[in-house]
This record gives C-alpha cells, sequence and structure tokens, in this order.
C-alpha cells in the first residue's frame, strides 16, 4: 500500500522516513501523487481577486502623490499646532481671559488671618537632628 | 518594539494571505487582518515558542474568519462587482480554486489553505486548529486528494506547463 502521507510530508518540508518515502516513490502512482501536490500547490496559489494576495505599494505617479499628501498633512498638522499654542500661550491668555485691572483701587479686605508664632507654629533644632 | 509589532510585522503577510483565501475578498481580508493583530495586541501574548505563537495567531484568524463566514451566510446573497470583473480579466483559475475550496470542510479547507497559502508546518496547523500533527496530516490528504479531483483540469493544465517544488508562502 503507498503511503501518500509521506509523500505528502516530504514536499511540505517535514523531516520523512527515507526508506518509506523511497518506497512510496517506487510506484508510479506515488510519483503521480507528488507531480499533483506540487501542481495543485501552484494553482492554489493564483489569487482568486487581482492584487488580493498583498498590499500593493503605489508606484510611479501615486507614490509621489502620496507623498505629497503626507507632507501636506504634516504641514496642516504643524500649523494647526503652532496655532493652538499662540491661543492658549499664558501671556495671550492672561490678556484674553482676563478683565481689566483697576491699579489704583485698594486691596479687598483679609477674611482669615493667621498668626505664625515660634515654639507654636514652629520649632528650632539643632542642625541635621530631630525635633 | 512591543511583540505585538514584531508578532504584526513577521505574520501580518501571511494572515492576510489566508483570510483573503478563505473569505474571498481583499478588502475584507484586510479588515479581518487588521482585528486579528487588533486582538492580540489587547491579549496578555503566551510566553511560548514561535511556532506555538504562530499557532496562536491563526486560530485568531480561523476564528474571526469562521464568524464572519457564518455572518455571511446568514445575510441575503449578493454579487459583488469585483465578482464580474474578477471573470472578465481572466481570473477563472482564481475562481475555480475559490469554489473548489468553499466545497471542503471547513475545517480541511482552512488545513489546507494554512498548509499552502500561509506556509504553516504541521505542528503549526495542529495548534491553530486544535487538533494532533496526525490528524493535520490525515486531513490535508483528505483535502488534496478531493481537490486534485474537483481541480483535475487546472491541476492538467498546470502540470503541461510545468510544476516547480516550493515549500509554500513563508
Amino acid at each position: 500500500m503507498i503511503d501518500f502521507d509521506v509523500i505528502a510530508a516530504f514536499v511540505d518540508g517535514e523531516r520523512v522516513n527515507a526508506r518509506a518515502l523511497a518506497d512510496a516513490l517506487g510506484s508510479a502512482e506515488g510519483r503521480e501523487y507528488l507531480i499533483d501536490v506540487v501542481a495543485l500547490r501552484e494553482v492554489a496559489l493564483v489569487p482568486a481577486e487581482p492584487g488580493s494576495g498583498a498590499v500593493a505599494r503605489p508606484r510611479g505617479p501615486a507614490r509621489i502623490a502620496r507623498w505629497i499628501g503626507v507632507a501636506a498633512a504634516l504641514l496642516v498638522a504643524l500649523a494647526a499646532g503652532y496655532q493652538t499654542g499662540l491661543s492658549r500661550s499664558p501671556a495671550r491668555a492672561t490678556a484674553a481671559a482676563a478683565p481689566a485691572v483697576r491699579t489704583d483701587a485698594a486691596p479687598p479686605a483679609p477674611t482669615v488671618v493667621i498668626k505664625l508664632e515660634p515654639g507654636a507654629a514652629w520649632r528650632d533644632v539643632e542642625k541635621g537632628g530631630r525635633p | 518594539m512591543s511583540t505585538a509589532e514584531t508578532l504584526f510585522i513577521a505574520h501580518q503577510p501571511a494572515v492576510l494571505r489566508y483570510l483573503t483565501r478563505v473569505v474571498g475578498q481583499a478588502d475584507t481580508a484586510r479588515d479581518l487582518t487588521q482585528e486579528v493583530f487588533l486582538r492580540v495586541s489587547r491579549s496578555s501574548i503566551p510566553a511560548a515558542g514561535v511556532g506555538e505563537l504562530r499557532g496562536w495567531i491563526f486560530r485568531i484568524a480561523r476564528n474571526l474568519a469562521l464568524n464572519h463566514l457564518r455572518d455571511a451566510a446568514a445575510r441575503p446573497a449578493t454579487v459583488a462587482l469585483t465578482d464580474v470583473a474578477v471573470q472578465a480579466a481572466g481570473q477563472e483559475i482564481g475562481v475555480s480554486v475559490q469554489q473548489a475550496l468553499d466545497s471542503l470542510e471547513s475545517l480541511d479547507r482552512d488545513i489546507f489553505v494554512f498548509r499552502e497559502t500561509a506556509g504553516l508546518s504541521y505542528a503549526e496547523i495542529a495548534s491553530a486548529c486544535e487538533l494532533t500533527v496526525d490528524a493535520v496530516r490525515s486531513r490535508l490528504h483528505r483535502a488534496r486528494v478531493q481537490l486534485r479531483d474537483v481541480l483535475s483540469a487546472e491541476v492538467a493544465q498546470q502540470r503541461a506547463a510545468g510544476v516547480r517544488l516550493t515549500r509554500g508562502e513563508p
């Protein structure tokens, strides 16, 4: 009986028993099967849709157009970033958002007064020492 | 570079090839491929060898493909304009292969596509499909025999044109 599996495994790059392979290829039927497996592989690699096997890289004018598109997108992004940064800069934001300040007005009266007294709010310690 | 990015760079082309062949539409396959790696990036990536990681990624891809095909089967059938364009452009072999693959049991189809278009080893396929290596070997043989019968004209045409031994897509 012909061991077709050993022929297919050999074609598939798997390790096979050399004696079993020789026996299988000793018959005309085994040799026909080997050729059919190889031919079937080539047939199977024909794509069902044109260009479906891989994402083709654009060439010539298409490629140039793509690079121009990328460069334009980068320029737009840079310009937009610069404009955003400009509108959010502290000086501009203060000028735009803060109301006009009257310099001649009196400061508001304090609502809470915190008194810090030595010994109560803090204690002096030796350099590197612990309280 | 994070592990998710490394996995994307290493496996995205093969995942895209697998999904393209299984769902039959390049745009859908691209969307699903993005979804695969989105899920990879959100998951805790298992500490495993390259083969097991590959199997894990393709298991995610397979689950997404099965979900998509199930949802698509529930929707009313439509004929995409690209289908007409494909036939007009002389892609009859590709369409025949797609139809032949669709006629297989879904697990056999996935095993065949994992091997032939994504280039997975038997151990990686076993990991992706949660099978033993022996089961993979057996199902792969069954799929090949069935496809050879359905695509006998295309195989004969290829034999006449000459054959070249490749190991499938890497």
